[in-house]
Order: structure tokens, then C-alpha cells, then sequence
């Protein structure tokens, strides 16, 4: 086993309160208390030192973003960064699909990709909160939900069904970084351009409503994760210096009390913030997102209603969390039960399926009546240009 | 589908190209600036040559090649984004005594299998290689590599595709050592779906023998690279390089060109002839290729470690690959049609057949066969990298977050 290396509450908690820090990780060694991978961190608004709004100077302070992942040197570069809250050019739903012998199939990941106008790119910052020196500008950011594990732990789906499981965390990723991550593991992009309402700052606002979507999920998933797992009087390693309590609870308060934007995220949730595969997995999140969003957009701009994305039912059947546990034989004879249900909600669990959701209610982009999508196999053409442009020798 | 029908080669893609700073490039070569942030596609020196491909160089005034001291080198390729188009040039100070082990490494490619890419690969203890500023990290620890990998190319300017044929004429192209971190050459490599067949080199002296072969390597790519540099600064021209989209304010740019130009001077002529590469910096496919390049290094090493007292590998003479001279009917392959190619074939198989080294795939058994390759139960030891299992710092499924 790698080994570990478990960050102190006191670090994080300086990481916390620190206005613009920069964290090298390295992926398969570095943990948060619980032993989560320090390198899914999930990112968090820093809604004191932001200013909400569309103004020319309103932004965001953004950390956790993974700005450098070089994915064989095993090491993770979290950055903030400040993003510009009147800046979005257009926004994409990104399917990311998995290959099979070489075949592209319809499983794999879902993310939301924010693309920005070239004048009001987002600002990766120093640790003093200035630009950094070279190249401090970054073309798109990446949104993505994910399983929140321990290093080298693959996401396992019929474990994810659990919700106990795994934590969920919303990453934020400059685009290249992760498309160079899902490239190495020959992961297509499937880019879904969305059509939002023709309103001023629609898709602005679906930047501010992801973001804060976001921040709300990462501040209770860490406060939860706080609670839970603080191991209090767990010994983790002979070496592991324990953590005096009011460290902990200093950190689970500074999570729990940062002013946010608005409430209702947390209605959205429920109060229900661990993954789980079919509720509140990649793609569910995306879309709901999208959905949030959309919602948003409408109100503002006093826009009658509209549709919503359909995700997945309220409470999920029992067989489906029966089927974690489940011995053997009882597994088997709830796998018809599983299937009719997952037939009849294939977009919350298949990839290839969710842009359906949104083109049934007109959030995307079409072009001779078909959605239009650009493919970005990436060993050839990248949303950045051929490869073969930027690689020389 | 579409793209086999859309596709064109990247030599027909318009590409604008940009002087980069020559005060950029001066706070670098003084240090002052200790990384150098380059466009891949755009950036490019005076005369066009890519501003990404610089070549390693050797900052003599902070190195000593004596045993136990540390060799600082510029232009190390660590950090950067290939899809992104971003080349990240770093400063670092390596220390030879730190070496566990050198590779030959055969990058066989990807569409022609036949065709193989060679380059060394120098691993480290931890701490034998340390990078110099230049970053932004604050919590966690330093960027450390443990490896780096040195490789012989064609340069040539961005957005030009490299051609087989053309490299037939040593004016078309030049010779450039560039030198990556391990991991930066593997994705870089990995993205264009080529594997690496590493074979550790046996070499006379052990340890000593492995600083030697690091030694004579950035000897040899230094001095190949300042020669290909005084070259191209010599043309030039303030018009031209002012002409460029930067501006005004930047002075007289082919004035700091000259500077920089007499700079590069101050390096020590090597007093082995060997290691001096004055008129034979140009890139030839055949005779000064990636491959023959690097047998050529790793051959040069060995023979000075005999000379210097060490037991002779396997007690078999060390042939010297010759880099000098280009038969003219080789060069004139880069002109020649079809037609020509098959008039001058049987004299290209008979030229293979004495100098099989000329071809990169026969590498390792030429280093094999000069005993120079390390073997364990009569086999040569050789171990395949690749992305989806493997790679040199471990397996995939311990290294991405899946």
C-alpha cells in the first residue's frame, strides 16, 4: 500500500482561512482526515471576499481548482482562482464516454464545461492574490461531480449504489487539465452546447447557480464529513498526531458558518449530500445544475416557468439500496426489477442518454432538428486545438 | 471518419508565428528568471526555429563537472500542458554521483512500427535533480523529479511536420538536445499512443560510468547547441525581429540578439574532439538521427571510461559510429523522386548492412553486441511502459484519480 500522508486539521483550517492558497498534492499519498483523497478536494466560493452580481468587477474567488495535473508525475496543483461573475461566453454539457476495446460506448461521466470571453478570462492567483507571473489567464473551467475516495480506490458502481459509501464532491478543473486527465485514459468528449433563455446574462447565471450549487454541497459534505469522521479518539497511524477537538470543531464551524448567496440549494438537497449512483451521481448533479439554473434564469428575467430536466424520482425503490447488500441469490432475483427501473430512468445512469433530458426540454442547441455535438476524440483533435499542433518533436 | 478526410498535416497549417522577447530570453540566460513559459506553436527564436525546441544548455558558471559537484542545466521541458500548447522551460541542478541507472529508450511509433524514436533516460536518487524556483507551490512540497530524459531532434519551426525524406538534407534541419523531465516526455509520448521499451545500459565503471555518460551527453547537446544558436543570431535582424508583432518599446531587439550571441561563447571548448560538434550540428536522418545520436553518445562515454582505466564491457571493441561525413548520394535522397529512391535502394541496403546502427530499431542489439546493455539469465533486460498499464513510476491505477 502507497503510503499515506493525512493532512492536519490545523493545516486545512489555514488553507481555509487563508485568502488565495495554493496546494501541491500528491494524488496517491495525500489525505484529508478520514482518509479521502486530498486531491478530490471539492471547491468552495469564497462568498466574503466575492461579489455576487454582474457588474464588470463582480466575481468570484474560487479555491480547490486544479490548475496543473501532470497524471503520471502523481501530483495535483489546487489553486484559487478568481473568476469574473459577468464573463461566460457559452456553456457546454460534456459527456465523457468510456471505451471498450476501442469502442465508444454510452457510459461513462458527465461535467459541466464553462467556456469564457476571451477579455474576461478567469485568473488563476498567487498566495499573495495577485496574477500569477506568466500565463495567468485560463480559457474554460470544468465543473464535475464525482465519487470522493481514497487515493488509488476505483469508483466501484455497484458500491456507489450505497449511498454510505463515498462523500460527494463537486470539482473544479481548468478544462485542458482535465481533458489531458481523460485523454491519457482515452476518454472521448461528447460537448452538448446549451441553449439557454436570450436573456442578458443567462449563461452567467448558470455559472453563478452551478457555482453555488457547488460551494453549498462541498461546505456540508466537508462539515458532515467533520462530524462523521473525525475519528475522535481513532488512532489512524502509530505516527498520527491526534488533533485536539476545538481544532475540529473550528473547522466544521468555519464550514458550516460562511455566509451563503442563498438557501434553497439546500432544499434542493434535502439535506442528502453523499453520492450515490442514480440520485445524486455526475450526471444527476450536471443536470440538476442545468436545472437549478435554468429555473434561475427564468425567474430573473420574469420568463413564464420552465419544463424541468426530468432527473430521477424522488426516493429510489428499495431494491435498489437492497441490492448493495443483497447476498447472492437475492441479487439475482432483483437484477430483472433493477433493470426495468434503470431502463425507464436511463439518463440519470447513462451518459450517452442524458443530453436527451435536455434536449426534451429545449436546453440545447439543435441544428437540423438534431442537437448539436462536437466529438473530441482526443488523441486526434482537442476542444484546444490538434494535438499534433501542439506537440513537437 | 472525417477527420481521415479533413485532415492535413500540421506543415500546411497556418500558424503565426511570435519572436519571443529577446529580454525575456536575456533575464533567462542571466538568471534572473529562472522559467521560461513558451506558446508551442507560436513562440519562435530569430530565424523561425521553435522557441519550445531549445535545446539543453549547460550554465558553466555555476557547474563543475568534477566528481561530487552538481551541473546546473536551463531549458529543462517540465510542467507544461501539451493540449493546452504550453511549454514550460525549468531551470535544475542535477548532481551525476546521484545516478541509479541510465536507459536507452525505443519509442517505437505509433503508425509505423518499423520506425522507432531514441532517446536516454537518466534516473536519479531523490534529490539528485532539483528544480529551481519558478513556482507557485506553497503548502505541500517542492515539484521534485527523480528522472529526467535527454533526446536528440530535428529542429525545426512549429506547425513544420517532420519529414523523413527532407531530413535527408542536413541543411533542412538542426540538431537540437532537448531535455524533458521523465514524466513530461512519457505523456507527451503517451498522447500520440507510443509505448517506451526501456533497456538499462551496462556501463564501464558503474556509477562513475553513469555521470560519465551524463557528462559527455550535455557536453555533446550544449555544445550542439550553442553552435545551432551563434548560427542563427548571427542573421539576426532588428528589422525583422522588430517587424514582429511585439512592439516598440522593446528596443533595439537585434541588439540584445548580439548579446545574447556573445553569451553564448562562454562556454568551454571541449578538449576531447569527440564532444565537439562545430560543423556538425545539422540534423541528418541517417547519419545524425535521434537514434544514431544517442549510440553515438552512449559510445562516446563508454570509450572515454576505458580510456580513463575502466574494465573494457565484455572486453569488445567499441566501434565509433561515424557523425562526420553525409555520402552526398544520401543527401540527395531529399530531392529525388520516386523513381530515384528506387535507383539508389540497393545502395542504401548495402550501406544498412555495414552501418546497422543507422537504423533505429537496430539500437539495441548494436548495444547489445558492444556489451553495453545489462542481461540477467543470458536475455537482455528490457521493460515495456505504457499508458494503460504500466508506466515507469508505477502502475496507471495507482497514479489518476479514475
Amino acid at each position: 500500500m502507497t503510503e499515506r500522508r493525512e493532512f492536519s486539521a490545523a493545516d486545512i483550517l489555514d488553507w481555509n482561512r487563508a485568502a488565495s492558497p495554493v496546494i501541491r498534492v500528491r494524488v496517491a499519498r495525500d489525505i484529508v482526515p478520514g482518509g479521502l483523497a486530498l486531491a478530490m478536494a471539492p471547491m468552495f466560493v469564497k462568498w466574503g471576499a466575492s461579489s455576487t452580481g454582474f457588474g464588470a468587477d463582480d466575481h468570484y474567488i474560487v479555491q480547490n481548482v486544479n490548475i496543473v495535473n501532470n497524471p503520471v508525475g502523481n501530483v495535483v496543483l489546487l489553486a484559487t482562482m478568481k473568476v469574473f461573475a459577468a464573463s461566460v461566453e457559452s456553456v457546454q454539457f460534456v459527456a465523457v464516454t468510456t471505451k471498450v476495446r476501442r469502442r465508444d460506448t454510452p457510459f461513462g461521466h458527465a461535467m459541466l464545461r464553462f467556456i469564457f470571453k476571451e477579455d474576461r478570462r478567469p485568473i488563476i492567483l498567487d498566495q499573495e492574490g495577485r496574477p500569477l507571473a506568466n500565463d495567468s489567464e485560463v480559457s474554460d473551467l470544468v465543473v464535475s461531480w464525482e465519487a470522493w475516495r481514497p487515493p488509488d480506490a476505483s469508483f466501484d458502481p455497484v458500491r456507489g449504489l450505497d449511498p454510505t459509501t463515498y462523500a460527494l464532491t463537486p470539482r473544479c478543473l481548468v478544462g485542458a487539465v482535465r481533458c489531458l486527465n481523460d485523454t491519457l485514459l482515452n476518454r472521448p468528449w461528447h460537448c452538448y452546447n446549451l441553449k439557454l433563455p436570450d436573456v442578458e446574462h443567462a449563461p452567467d447565471e448558470m455559472l453563478y447557480s452551478c457555482f453555488a450549487l457547488a460551494d453549498a454541497v462541498a461546505r456540508q459534505t466537508v462539515s458532515h464529513m467533520i462530524d462523521q469522521k473525525i475519528g475522535r479518539g481513532v488512532k489512524l497511524f502509530d505516527d498520527y498526531t491526534e488533533a485536539s477537538e476545538s481544532d475540529w470543531d473550528a473547522i466544521g464551524d468555519y464550514q458550516r458558518d460562511s455566509k451563503l448567496p442563498e438557501d434553497p440549494i439546500r432544499d434542493v438537497l434535502e439535506g442528502k449530500i453523499s453520492y450515490q449512483l442514480l440520485e445524486r451521481s455526475c450526471i444527476t448533479m450536471a443536470l440538476l445544475s442545468l436545472d437549478w439554473g435554468n429555473h434561475r434564469i427564468h425567474r430573473r428575467a420574469g420568463l413564464p416557468e420552465p419544463r424541468r430536466i426530468a432527473i430521477t424520482p424522488e426516493g429510489l425503490p428499495s431494491f435498489i439500496s437492497e441490492l448493495v447488500s443483497g447476498e447472492r441469490t437475492p441479487l439475482l432475483l432483483r437484477i430483472p426489477a433493477v433493470m426495468h427501473w434503470v431502463m425507464q430512468d436511463q439518463a440519470t445512469l447513462v451518459v450517452g442518454k442524458a443530453p436527451k433530458a435536455l434536449a426534451e426540454i429545449g436546453l440545447l442547441e439543435r441544428r437540423l432538428g438534431r442537437p448539436v455535438r462536437t466529438v473530441y476524440d482526443n488523441r486526434r483533435k482537442t476542444p484546444y486545438g490538434r494535438l499534433m499542433r501542439h506537440i513537437i518533436y | 471518419m472525417d477527420w481521415f478526410k479533413r485532415r492535413k498535416s500540421a506543415a500546411t497549417e497556418p500558424v503565426e508565428h511570435q519572436v519571443v522577447d529577446a529580454a525575456d530570453v536575456a533575464d533567462y540566460a542571466e538568471m534572473s528568471a529562472t522559467t521560461f513559459r513558451t506558446r508551442t506553436a507560436r513562440d519562435v527564436l530569430p530565424g523561425g526555429l521553435s522557441a519550445a525546441m531549445a535545446p539543453v544548455f549547460v550554465v558553466w558558471n555555476h557547474s563543475s563537472f568534477a566528481p561530487g559537484e552538481s551541473i546546473t542545466i536551463r531549458n529543462l521541458n517540465h510542467g507544461g500542458n501539451p493540449l493546452s500548447g504550453v511549454t514550460v522551460l525549468r531551470t535544475a541542478v542535477l548532481r551525476p554521483d546521484s545516478l541509479q541507472r541510465v536507459e536507452y529508450i525505443k519509442v517505437p511509433l505509433a503508425r509505423v512500427r518499423a520506425a522507432s524514436h531514441g532517446q536516454l533516460r537518466f534516473i536519479f536518487e531523490p534529490g539528485g535533480v532539483e528544480l529551481v524556483g519558478g513556482d507557485p507551490s506553497a503548502a505541500g512540497e517542492p515539484d521534485a523529479i527523480t528522472d529526467i530524459v535527454l533526446s536528440w531532434e530535428a529542429w525545426r519551426p512549429p506547425g513544420t511536420g517532420y519529414s523523413i525524406k527532407d531530413g535527408m538534407d542536413p541543411a533542412v534541419y538542426q540538431l537540437s538536445m532537448r531535455a524533458y523531465s521523465g514524466v513530461q516526455r512519457f505523456i507527451e509520448d503517451a498522447l500520440q499512443q507510443r509505448n517506451w521499451e526501456a533497456y538499462p545500459l551496462s556501463l564501464p565503471g558503474g556509477r562513475a560510468g553513469m555521470a560519465e555518460m551524463l557528462k559527455v551527453s550535455l557536453a555533446l547537446g550544449d555544445g550542439a547547441g550553442r553552435c545551432v544558436m551563434s548560427e542563427i543570431l548571427k542573421d539576426a535582424d532588428d528589422a525583422w525581429v522588430v517587424g514582429g508583432p511585439r512592439g516598440e518599446h522593446h528596443g533595439d531587439a537585434a541588439e540584445s540578439w548580439r548579446e545574447l550571441q556573445d553569451r553564448l561563447k562562454d562556454a568551454p571548448t571541449p578538449r576531447d574532439p569527440r564532444l565537439d560538434l562545430a560543423g556538425r550540428s545539422s540534423y541528418q536522418t541517417v547519419i545524425r538521427s535521434c537514434a544514431s545520436m544517442a549510440l553515438y553518445q552512449i559510445k562516446v562515454a563508454a570509450a572515454r571510461l576505458v580510456e580513463q582505466g575502466h574494465a573494457r564491457p565484455g572486453g569488445r571493441p567499441i566501434v565509433m559510429p561515424g557523425i562526420t561525413d553525409i555520402p552526398e548520394w544520401i543527401a540527395e535522397l531529399s530531392q529525388t523522386n520516386v523513381a530515384g529512391l528506387f535507383l539508389r535502394g540497393p545502395r542504401m541496403i548495402a550501406f544498412v548492412r555495414k552501418y546497422p546502427g543507422a537504423i533505429p530499431n537496430n539500437i539495441p542489439k548494436e548495444l547489445d553486441d558492444a556489451g553495453l546493455l545489462v542481461r540477467e539469465n543470458g536475455d537482455v533486460v528490457k521493460t515495456e511502459f505504457t499508458i494503460g498499464k504500466l508506466t515507469p513510476w508505477g502502475p496507471m491505477d495507482h497514479l489518476l484519480i479514475r
